[in-house]
């Protein structure tokens, strides 16, 4: 599903990707971690087409997208979460997952607001993210939480192929972390997903394999399990969250 | 022969007058992220100032000295009273300003009236430059840019105070943790770039007719400089106005200067079409 | 069902009356208080056009007079140079082709160039200079200074069968409402469809927009080409009841649109229409001498909105329990 080959990027004299390859299977979910600052944003902003590599392939399906707009990509079926909780304040939540489940529709569709069916996703998310008595509240007003959520639903609405999620339980508590990681494993099943995360217990929670991002390479890929017993990785890594 | 060298003279006057109007708004919007749509009235102000000196019978010269200076506090002003309560709100900073420059051109005219007022010229006679006359102003005009171009980096660069303001372009938060009082760099920075502006304006003010549209033209001219050039760069000034003012004073060697002016326009939203980030970026 | 929401509903009966005052407005006024109602109207599509862009895409535009002039000049050009019957409706779709071509050209290039947010706005205002010189200079076509006025007067109806004088205040006034009714429901069938809700969402943050896949320049060249288009249109009903100079373009048009807009309440739609008349009346009150202090108070006015009125009229009203009477959900 994703492939990316050798790729190099630097911002000035500082090398953020170092020649990086790694390969995303078909509807599987991939765990990506690594200290702060080591490029996985940058990763994604990489595969989204928001910034271009220096050299390297990214291929979405076999087709190589270094050169497509971000939009481009977005219809190509790649759908991303930021860091930071980012939806559409002003607007309603049912309006933030309206246009979440329109993207990929032509202009016709948009000024006629022909949904073709997706009206029932947005009822099913709205369910699934126990936001019914929220559907007309300004989003703005949601709680930090529930923001992160309605973003997740917004990915899920945009009928992506590739779900990336950038720290999808950041600034979450424990019991929403925990609410977060079941939710993913079971609305994300399936779907090729990319997580960035931090929380190590969040990272266990969600059984999938782990690729640890360092200086720019992969450093080493495997279960959890392998993960943690890595000498090196907890060196460099677990060290820091115990 | 003579034709190149006056030409190319007058480009690099053409220019020298573009950059020293479009610095300040340079400083502001790289300091600040704020779009200043008074800045022409500035301009217009320190024009005034001149102009009000010889009517006083003073000498214009003190004009040169009053301008910045009564512009700069008119400026330190604006910023305390209008444009700190819309930092982060940049489209209705926009809006305020217009306003503000409204209500400046509104009272000129209820002050001055509406007519134009006499400029006087701070220097006569012209100077021979490789072989060819060329008025002694004008070559004053692009020394002053000269000038006023060396402190403003120097200013930037070399001095806490210019260290401070570094320090909250990149990153206002740190600088605000590291004591700095942001909201006084901020007035001050204002401050200095509306300087600049009055500064700009009583020099240019032997060469324009004084009046209190005068400032639109400017202002236009000058944010088409910052644009082309790159926004909220300093070196982008320099450039922008060498391009804008060489291509205006090319272009009106061949047209007329109306022609000349609406083509430096447009052209100016080609260039941005094809380099976003203008042409230093 | 009509029925039913007629009377559940109070707002409907509100808009009802409103709506049978409006007609009945030039019988039982004289015909100058009828053509300056008009003329309000037709700067209360202007201010409409306006908001579209302003209130709901966050593009703001300081020479959108630049837009109603054109429409206003392609008119009367095109009423001098059609001579046969039924020329109006012909000039009318000229006045919006035009505007609407000139917004697309400048929207190409400054929005694929990821010129947005103030540098558009600055942008358009350096145009307003341009096209008000290339207005000048081509005097040939648009009378240059003295303006345009040797064109065949503007007529409705059915050619030969039965016509209407545009020049009547009445004929006027009937088909500036009708206009002003049309343009609204226009304008909100667009911010109620879901490209009305994408355009709002690029107000708030239009690289999101782009991640879920919107291509976001055509998107909004799209919404500024429907803007420049109404802009044009109410310059086209502008000719009947004014005169045709570059004056139509001038900074000064541009500053109080964006003056009625601000004092109505942005993104409200409505809201222009309650600006345009409330500052316009206004000014009527003031006599022609104290044009400058009028732009005083204009700019002061626009200074204040911002500071310290950001909602306008219609927000301060449907804050304030009359939530009733303005039967318009917030964007
Ligand atoms: N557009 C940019 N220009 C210059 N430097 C950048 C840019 N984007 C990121 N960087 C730098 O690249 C490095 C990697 O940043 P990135 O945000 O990808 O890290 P990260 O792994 O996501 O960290 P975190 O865990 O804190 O989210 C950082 O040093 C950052 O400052
Ligand atoms: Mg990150």
């Amino acid at each position: 599903m994703l492939q990316i080959e050798n790729l190099h990027k630097r911002f000035g004299g500082l090398t953020v990707m170092d020649g990086l390859n790694i390969n995303v299977a078909e509807g599987e979910t991939r765990c990506i971690i690594g200290p702060n600052g080591t490029g996985k944003t940058t990763l994604f902003n990489l595969i989204t087409g928001k910034i271009k590599p220096d050299s390297g392939a990214i291929k979405i399906g076999g087709r190589n997208v270094v050169s497509r707009r971000v939009y481009e990509i977005a219809r190509l079926g790649v759908s991303r979460k930021f860091q930071s909780p980012t939806i559409f304040g002003d607007l309603t939540v049912e309006d933030n997952l309206i246009i979440a489940a329109t993207g990929r529709r032509n202009f016709t569709d948009l000024i006629l607001s022909r949904r073709h069916g997706a009206e029932s996703r947005i009822e099913e998310i709205l369910e699934k993210l126990e936001f019914g008595e929220f559907r007309n509240d300004r989003s703005g007003d949601l709680s930090h939480g529930q923001r992160q959520w309605l973003e997740i639903g917004m990915v899920l609405l945009n009928e992506p192929d590739l779900i990336l999620l950038d720290e999808p339980t950041a600034g979450m508590t424990l019991a929403e972390t925990a609410r977060t990681a079941d939710l993913i494993r079971q609305v994300l099943h399936g779907k090729t997903t990319l997580v960035i995360e931090h929380d190590i217990a969040f990272v266990r929670r969600l059984e999938a394999p782990v690729t640890v991002l360092f200086r720019g390479k992969v450093m080493c890929e495997g279960s959890f399990e392998d993960i943690a017993e890595d000498e090196q990785v907890r060196r460099i890594y677990l060290g820091e969250n115990p | 022969m003579e034709a190149l060298v006056i030409q190319t003279l007058n480009g690099v006057s053409l220019a020298s007058i573009l950059i020293l109007t479009s610095l300040g708004l340079a400083v502001i919007f790289g300091m600040l992220g704020v779009v200043n749509l008074a800045h022409g009235e500035l301009f217009m102000l320190g024009a005034y100032a001149v102009a009000t000196m010889s009517k006083l019978g003073l000498s214009p010269w003190w004009g040169l000295l009053v301008a910045p200076i009564v512009v700069g506090a008119i400026g330190m002003l604006i910023e305390r009273t209008i444009i700190r309560r819309l930092y982060h709100r940049p489209i209705d900073t926009l809006l305020a300003t217009w306003g503000v420059s409204i209500v400046i051109r509104q009272v000129v005219r209820l002050i001055y009236g509406t007519g134009h007022m006499s400029s006087t010229s701070l220097m006569v006679g012209s100077t021979t430059v490789f072989g060819y006359e060329y008025p002694t102003y004008r070559l004053f005009v692009i020394l002053v840019t000269v000038l006023v171009v060396l402190l403003t980096f120097f200013l930037y660069f070399k001095t806490t105070f210019g260290l401070k303001i570094r320090l909250v372009i990149s990153n206002r938060s740190m600088a605000r943790a590291l004591g700095i009082n942001t909201s006084k760099t901020d007035m001050w920075a204002f401050g200095i770039a509306s300087a600049l502006g009055g500064l700009a304006g009583a020099i240019m003010s032997p060469l324009v007719t004084i009046d209190p549209e005068m400032g639109l033209a400017f202002l236009a001219k000058g944010f088409i400089v910052v644009i082309v050039g790159g926004i909220g760069s300093l070196y982008g000034v320099i450039a922008g106005g060498a391009v804008i003012g060489g291509g205006e004073a090319a272009i009106s060697f061949l047209l007329r200067p109306v022609v000349a002016q609406i083509i430096i326009v447009l052209l100016a939203v080609v260039i941005i079409r094809v380099r976003p980030k203008g042409i230093t970026g | 069902m009509i029925n039913n929401v007629l009377y559940k509903q109070p707002k409907f009966w509100v808009l009802g009356i409103l709506f049978l005052a409006l007609c009945a407005f030039p019988q039982v006024t004289s015909g100058y208080q009828t053509s300056l109602l008009a003329k309000f109207l037709v700067f209360g599509i202007f201010a409409l056009s306006l908001d579209l862009i302003w209130g709901y895409s966050g593009i703001v535009n300081f020479g959108h007079a630049i837009f109603f002039g054109a429409g206003a000049y392609a008119m009367g050009i095109a009423l001098k140079y059609l001579p046969f019957a039924g020329a109006t409706y012909f000039a009318v779709i000229f006045a919006i082709l035009v505007p609407m071509l000139i917004g697309i050209l400048l929207g190409y290039f400054l929005f694929y160039g990821r010129v947005g947010g103030v540098f558009f706005g600055v942008v358009t205002l350096a145009l307003t200079g341009v096209v008000q010189s290339i207005i000048i200079i081509s005097s040939d076509l648009t009378g240059g200074m003295n303006g345009l006025f040797d064109f065949a007067p503007p007529k409705l109806g059915i050619p030969g069968l039965i016509e209407f004088d545009l020049y009547s205040p009445t004929v006027a006034y009937y088909t500036v409402l009708a206009a002003a009714i049309g343009c609204y429901l226009l304008a909100r069938y667009i911010v109620n469809s879901d490209f009305g809700r994408v355009i709002q969402a690029i107000r708030e943050d239009e690289d999101r927009v782009e991640y879920l896949g919107y291509n976001v320049p055509f998107l909004k060249v799209v919404i500024f080409a429907i803007a420049c288009g109404m802009a044009g249109f109410s310059g086209a009903l502008y000719v009947p009841l004014g005169f045709i100079s570059p004056d139509l373009l001038s900074i000064e048009r541009s500053a109080v649109v964006l003056v009625w807009v601000a004092v109505g309440g942005r993104g409200t739609l409505i809201g222009a229409f309650v600006g345009t008349l409330a500052v316009s009346y206004m000014q009527t009150f003031l006599s022609d001498q104290f044009v400058v202090l009028w732009l005083l108070f204009i700019g002061v006015l626009a200074i204040l909105v911002i500071l310290i009125w950001p909602t306008g009229i219609v927000g301060f009203a449907k804050r304030y329990s009359l939530r009733s009477i303005f039967p318009f959900k917030q964007s």
